[in-house]
């Protein structure tokens, strides 16, 4: 076996492996990150190509938690992680929320006031900005229809940077993190081992000493005097259990489940140009966001209802059909486990009755709010199930939604391995550190002890500079 | 070198039901001169190669009975079956409504569908299926 050695391990580079690794590596710490994906810039594949979801998703984005209903779920799967893959929202979530954290896990040193200044620093330095020439027609029209029904919305800011060219036009580039702190890190001294999957970690009294890794089909071993283990919300978990760590570790996996619709006005409303519609209806927040998605032609394909007659001519007509979501803030909790001899990951999680009924509120305000805005039909999200002309119709199904009818996502995915001084729930301590280890940590959307309510990065990089702060410093 | 005889059948079956779910996509009984098809069917089969394996192996299983199982109830399997009645076939899995037979209509489905979609959009060929100027 090979050997290699660093002072600190940093397992995975999504935003919250690059936070630790840059501040660790400017804190003139050896470091070296180790990723299973692979080492590529944010343009070697259109977004949402097919060669996209080759190069970064796990599995070519074929992902499910198993339950009454089954949730298909998306994953990051190369250097720089979900950040190269999103759409690069940007939220703080609300001060209420960050409150029920703290109350529910004890996290130490957690007030608001003390976070700010984390996310702060993450919107100054990993470009969180506003597209200056407003947020495309989409946009525009669920402004008008909340506005109709008397709801906020709210335009989203993006980890995107924004350049103005001669001729005025600006061209936008995500701050993804193979953009930002990645580079960061190894202009400090880190080092990369891409295409290189950490198969488990080799303890010894409370101490982490090494670990295996799978490079090239060849095992080898990484001696460590630290770890940082930020594999996301399934793979964190995945390893600690492989490993033998289980005290909460793979039991507490929370979701935002989400379902789409198509809809389809008089009137042109699509830009598939213009990439991600950014505005969200944020009057029922926490628990529930309405939006718009990016809607070329074949996302409309895949959201929109199978009918007889094809598609055709309803995608002859893309531009005045549009996606819409309702993502809800989900009840169900949910458990990690790898399958003996295959080693792979069995996701447990149940689509609660509340969550039902929450998504289907949403879904009849999504309703209220498109046929506000002139919309002629809208999608039935319930398998084989007719388009709604108005929304009494839609109301009528979206109050008894059926288990495992639906095509219900996610992208986010979170608090598999929760933070916190009470151990009865937690995995870790108040900063990241696993029970019962003096050198071992996990730093990622995992740590999270609930939802944070909104999209998860910023509060991912804010947490995970906290943290990496501490441990440097302690 | 040759295929091993069960990669083989696979590749058959997963393009019959790639065929299918495009037919389904277009509302048509035939895909006369309709481009992508043969791309579509390897990205589909490259996907469940790269599934977690109980998945993908689970989807394959499946593929395989289902092709077979067209003996009993339309006289042929599925992959010789003309494309109209492959289309009814497909449609009565999809209408079964439990978990594991929406599985595999969606996957077939809805990602065939995409996939297929996808490749038109990224070569520029919208207009071949679509029409002018889509
Ligand atoms: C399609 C999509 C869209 C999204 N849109 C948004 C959005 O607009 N706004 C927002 O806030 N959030 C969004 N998210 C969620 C956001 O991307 C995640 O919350 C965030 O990336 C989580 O960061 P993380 O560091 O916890 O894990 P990840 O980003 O998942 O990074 C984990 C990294 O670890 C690597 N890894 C895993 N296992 C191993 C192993 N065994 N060995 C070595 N490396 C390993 C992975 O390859 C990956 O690179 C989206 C996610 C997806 C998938």
């Amino acid at each position: 076996m090979n050997r290699t050695s660093a002072d600190l391990v940093v397992v995975g580079s999504g935003p919250g492996g690059a936070m630790t690794a840059a501040l660790a590596a400017e804190a003139g710490r050896d470091v070296l990150i180790v990723e299973e994906g692979s080492n590529y810039t944010i343009d070697s594949a259109p977004s949402f190509s097919l060669a996209e979801m080759d190069q970064k998703y796990r599995n070519g984005g074929l992902n499910v938690t198993f339950g009454q209903t089954n949730i298909t779920y998306l994953e990051g799967r190369c250097v720089g992680g979900g950040s190269e893959i999103n759409a690069g929202l940007y939220h703080r979530p609300l001060a209420t929320t960050l409150e029920q954290w703290r109350e529910f896990t004890r996290i130490a040193d957690f007030a608001p006031a003390q976070l700010w200044p984390h996310f702060e620093a993450v919107e100054r330095e990993c470009q969180v900005a506003s597209f200056p020439g407003g947020n495309g027609p989409a946009s525009a029209l669920l402004r008008m229809g909340a506005g109709k029904l008397g709801w906020s919305t709210r335009e989203i800011a993006r980890f995107w940077r924004y350049d103005q060219g001669a001729d005025g036009a600006f061209a936008g580039r995500r701050q993804s993190m193979s953009e930002t702190l990645v580079p960061r890190a190894l202009r400090a001294g880190a080092r990369l081992l891409a295409d290189t999957r950490v198969l488990r970690l080799d303890h010894r009294g409370g101490r982490v000493t090494g670990l295996v890794v799978l490079r090239g089909g060849r095992r080898e071993q990484i001696e460590a005097k630290r770890v940082v283990v930020c594999a996301g919300a399934v793979q964190t978990p995945r390893i600690l259990r492989r490993s033998g760590l289980t005290h909460n570790v793979g039991d507490s996996l929370r979701l935002h489940p989400m379902i789409r619709v198509t809809a389809t006005f008089r009137e042109e409303i699509n830009d598939p140009a213009f990439g991600v519609p950014t505005e969200q209806v944020d009057q029922f927040k926490p628990d529930l966001t309405l939006g718009c998605s990016y809607s070329s032609i074949p996302h409309l394909a895949l959201w929109m209802g199978a009918e007889q007659g094809g598609k055709r001519d309803r995608l002859r007509d893309y531009r005045r059909t549009g996606i819409f979501y309702v993502a809800a803030v989900g009840t169900g909790v949910g458990t990690i486990r790898d399958l003996p001899v295959l080693g792979e990951p069995l996701v447990r999680l149940p689509l609660t009755g509340d969550d039902l009924a929450r998504i289907g509120e949403g879904l009849s305000k999504l309703g209220q709010l498109l046929f506000a805005a002139g919309a002629v039909e809208v999608s039935n999200p319930v398998a084989g199930e007719a388009a709604f002309r108005d929304a009494a119709a839609l109301e009528a199904t979206a109050r008894k939604l059926p288990q495992g009818r639906m095509a219900v996502s996610t992208i986010h995915l979170f608090s598999s391995c929760p933070m916190g001084d009470d151990d009865r729930v937690t995995a870790t301590d108040s900063f990241g550190r696993v029970h019962g280890f003096s050198n071992l940590y996990v730093n990622d959307a995992s740590l999270f002890p609930m939802s944070p309510a909104v999209n998860p990065q910023g509060t991912v990089l804010a947490i995970a500079r906290r943290n990496a702060l501490r441990m440097l410093g302690g | 070198m040759s295929k091993n005889p069960l990669r083989a059948r696979l590749d058959t079956v997963v393009r019959a039901l790639v065929e299918t779910a495009i037919a389904d996509e277009l509302g048509r009984d035939d895909l006369d001169g309709v481009p992508f098809v043969a791309e579509t069917a390897e990205v589909m089969t490259r996907r469940l190669l790269g599934m977690q394996r109980y998945l993908g192996g689970g989807l394959m299983m499946m593929s395989l009975a289902f092709d077979a199982g067209t003996r009993a109830t339309d006289g042929a399997a599925f992959h010789a079956l003309p494309l109209a009645r492959r289309r009814r076939a497909l449609a009565r899995v999809r209408g079964l409504q439990f978990g594991v037979a929406n599985s595999f209509a969606d996957f077939y489905g809805k990602l065939g569908g995409f996939t297929f979609w996808s490749h038109l959009e990224e070569n520029h060929a919208l207009d071949a299926v679509l029409g002018k100027g889509s």
